[in-house]
């Protein structure tokens, strides 16, 4: 008997929810929530994400360095979060609220000096420190999880993963099943995706039982 | 065209995988060779997990003969709801960089041993 991929039935490649690569979202998968113009380089611009782990800042982020270029700069927890953290005329700094205060006022002063953009990824608000600098800040906080959203996403994602463009995808995700998945997830696209994950598995085991 | 031959599809922890390929190339593809390659990787929520155990060179109209030993240790393919563990021979046309330009992939199921 020969065996292939069960997803194959449902006319798709592979589980669409399947966690991405790298965290580098391809454009076919990305999904507007009205963020996804990228900020000016060079602008002494402080513009800060703010978000619960899994929210889509991280994506956010790096889906504005494709257009902008500059560096990006993950800051690590522990002990390794004593690193200076990067400048240049766009910076893209990940995690920021775990840099060590001394680190981000000195990184905070080199970034003035040449008016510097930075994009940060952060749990908590960082304006005070930015604004000691002058620095324009803006704000984005990111609370896109929603039914709505979550249909639209989860259709993207499963028309990105279709087999061939004459066979029918038979994975559709019901209003009902995606109210439970963003009741569940906490405001999480990480964890509603899991939840998918999940879901779409149970539906391809079903329809091969 | 590429015919590939296998002993069994379904095969257990420490069997043997035996096989061949033929390629039949097009005619500007005569100068090329492929790679063909036995190994498994995960697929699902999590980091990604590979392994590759056997490469061959498969030339042009030559039949091409791969034998190799599943593990004991496995993994045995799965399908669960958050992880895949996908065993296949992949044949593919290497390029820059490390790129795969993919030809042909045959998924493989890796059985428990049958006692």
């Amino acid at each position: 008997m020969s065996y292939y991929n069960p997803y194959h039935k449902l006319g798709l490649q592979r589980n669409p929810f399947t966690a991405p690569d790298n965290l580098e979202i391809p454009p076919q998968r990305w999904f507007d929530f009205g963020f996804s113009q990228a900020p000016p380089i060079q602008k002494r611009l402080f513009l800060q994400v703010i978000g619960e782990k899994g929210a889509g800042k991280t994506s956010h982020l790096l889906h504005w360095k494709q257009q902008t270029g500059g560096v990006y700069y993950y800051c690590q927890p522990g002990w390794k979060a004593w690193l200076l953290p990067p400048v240049a005329k766009i910076v893209y700094w990940d995690e920021a609220n775990r840099i060590p205060l001394p680190l981000l006022l000195i990184s905070l002063w080199l970034a003035h000096s040449i008016n510097a953009t930075i994009v940060s990824g952060t749990h908590n608000n960082l304006a005070k420190f930015a604004s000691l600098f002058s620095f324009e800040i803006k704000t984005i906080r990111l609370s896109t999880l929603c039914v709505e959203n979550l249909l639209q996403w989860s259709k993207k994602l499963i028309e990105s993963e279709r087999l061939s463009p004459s066979i029918p995808i038979r994975l559709e995700l019901t209003t009902d099943n995606a109210r439970k998945i963003v009741a569940d997830s906490q405001g999480s696209w990480r964890k509603a995706a899991t939840f998918l994950h999940i879901w779409a598995a149970r539906v391809v085991k079903n329809y091969i039982l | 065209m590429i015919n590939l031959d296998l002993n069994s599809e379904s095969i257990e922890v420490g069997s043997e995988l035996t096989g061949s390929c033929i390629w039949i190339p097009d005619t500007q593809e005569k100068n090329k060779s492929l790679k063909l390659t036995i190994g498994w990787r995960t697929e699902g929520r999590g980091n990604i997990d590979k392994e590759t155990l056997y490469e061959t060179e498969v030339n042009p109209s030559l039949r091409a003969y791969f034998r190799c030993k599943i593990p004991m240790s496995g993994p045995i393919s799965y399908d669960g709801q958050l992880l895949r563990i996908i065993w296949e021979i992949i044949v593919f046309c290497p390029g820059w960089f490390f790129q795969k330009n993919m030809v042909e992939t045959q998924v493989l199921h890796i059985i428990p041993r049958q006692l």
